[in-house]
């Protein structure tokens, strides 16, 4: 009898126990994921990783501005699907899922669907080759890429399979992979915009680029965890390079009142900051000329 | 005695199965959350970014922090929805890069929770989105994050 009641307390305890947390320690697990200093960077938790990763822009919010700023579509800017087979390491796989995961919307977002299935393509086949292709719907994406009135349905689609497809692999300890695929997309997504400003000069294009100081930031903090790979390490430099190319760009915001109103019966709220930009057009050709190189070694 | 013993550690197990069943948050009920979430925010005009699974673990994590970089000149959204039609117990509070306070969805108060918080960004830079289970007993819900031009 000792025996089951033994028994019994033991499952109690092990039901008991099965939380692993303090409520009142989690309602202070906010964690500053900002901070660049050596110290932190060496003890980057798997949940402080999860948080940078999750803060990186979707590279579609880029093409979306591109287009509002009436420039046409421009397919010579993009990469080739015909590299596809070059991409044979798990390495230029997640690069290049990256890449053409922003290509993809960039052809979307311009309604071209021949084009938007050949980046569909070359997505599916890095995934598959990183072994998470079962998280890509590409009948469903292909479908929706092929009907021009379903865009939103379409930006939602691709969105959440990539977000199941970084979800998983940092469930399977590979958010090496996640950097990468992210890394990827955000230099496809400026070298797009910088390109299309060399063209034709936009200030909404020039304060976006000005601006991506704070994405390259967060990316080389995630890359410097991973700076025992010695791929992971060169990257990282590539991009300490491209920051350096942003020293003299100078981001301000000139201060304003925000104001909170209801519209729709959603709290808004008003800032009324103006950016003020101090960036020459040689930074601009400094950026393009190394955010080309990076994507160049990248794609090729 | 020992008979009483055993009816009184059966009580408890049999409570503490009770309160795990209750703390589940199952993915497809997230998953049904994060369609509201999307059907509240795309008639205003609003395209998809991002999901969030808001799994309190039965109220061992009572506030459930993400940060997104926001950009000058677009609008972003970030709705959120649970069992409730009010989504009482569930509040948004949006920080700044410096960790000021930028605009909570509920108004203590009035006790009121709006169903979502838009920010018309002049200023780029990483927010931080807070979710907050308050004063609930149910710790599951889903949201949303969404942008327009």
């Amino acid at each position: 009898m000792k025996k089951l009641l033994l028994s019994l307390t033991l499952i109690l305890f092990l039901f008991s126990c099965g939380e692993d947390a303090d409520p009142d320690d989690d309602d202070n697990t906010t964690q500053d994921t900002t901070s660049t200093d050596d110290s932190r960077r060496a003890k980057l938790s798997p949940d402080v990783i999860k948080g940078i990763i999750e803060s990186i822009p979707n590279p579609i919010e880029i093409s979306f501005l591109i287009k509002e700023t009436g420039l046409k579509y421009d397919p010579t800017i993009l990469n080739s699907i015909d590299k596809i087979s070059d991409y044979n390491t798990d390495y230029r796989k997640a690069l290049n899922l990256g890449v053409y995961s922003t290509d993809l919307g960039y052809a979307n977002i311009y309604g071209q669907s021949q084009d938007a299935i050949n980046f569909l393509q070359g997505v599916k086949e890095m995934a598959d080759g990183l072994n998470i292709g079962k998280f890509f719907d590409y009948e469903t994406i292909k479908t929706l890429a092929s009907n021009s009135d379903k865009l939103d349905e379409l930006i939602q689609e691709t969105t959440t399979n990539l977000e199941r497809m970084n979800e998983y692999l940092q469930q399977e300890d590979r958010s090496d992979m996640t950097v990468l695929i992210l890394t990827g997309a955000w230099v496809e997504a400026v070298y797009l915009t910088t390109s299309v400003a060399q063209k034709q000069s936009n200030d909404q294009l020039n304060i976006r680029i000005a601006e991506q100081k704070v994405t390259l930031d967060q990316l080389s903090l995630l890359l410097g965890h991973y700076e025992t790979s010695p791929k992971m390490k060169k990257l990282k430099a590539e991009l300490e390079e491209l920051d350096q190319a942003y020293k003299n760009i100078d981001v301000k915001y000139e201060k304003g009142e925000s104001k909170e109103v209801i519209e729709d019966g959603i709290l808004t709220i008003q800032q009324t900051e103006v950016p003020v930009i101090n960036m020459t057009q040689e930074d601009l050709d400094n950026i393009y000329q190394k955010i080309s190189d990076i994507r160049s070694q990248i794609i090729s | 005695m020992e008979r009483r013993s055993i009816f009184i550690v059966l009580l408890l197990i049999l409570n503490t199965l009770s309160w795990r069943v209750q703390a589940q948050c199952e993915a497809s009920v997230i998953e049904a959350y994060n369609t509201q979430c999307l059907e509240k925010i795309k008639p205003l005009g609003f395209n998809f970014l991002k999901n969030y699974k808001l799994d309190g673990q039965g109220g061992n994590k009572r506030v459930i922090e993400v940060s997104y970089v926001f950009s000058t000149g677009t609008t972003y959204v970030i709705a959120v929805a649970n069992a409730h039609a009010e989504n009482k117990g569930l509040a948004i509070t949006l920080f700044d890069a410096q960790r000021n306070k930028v605009a909570s969805s509920f108004i203590e108060d009035k006790k009121v929770y709006y169903p979502a918080i838009q920010l018309e960004c002049k200023k780029t830079g990483i927010y931080y989105i807070s979710f907050s289970f308050v004063d609930t007993k149910e710790f599951c819900g889903g949201a949303v994050l969404g942008f327009k031009r």
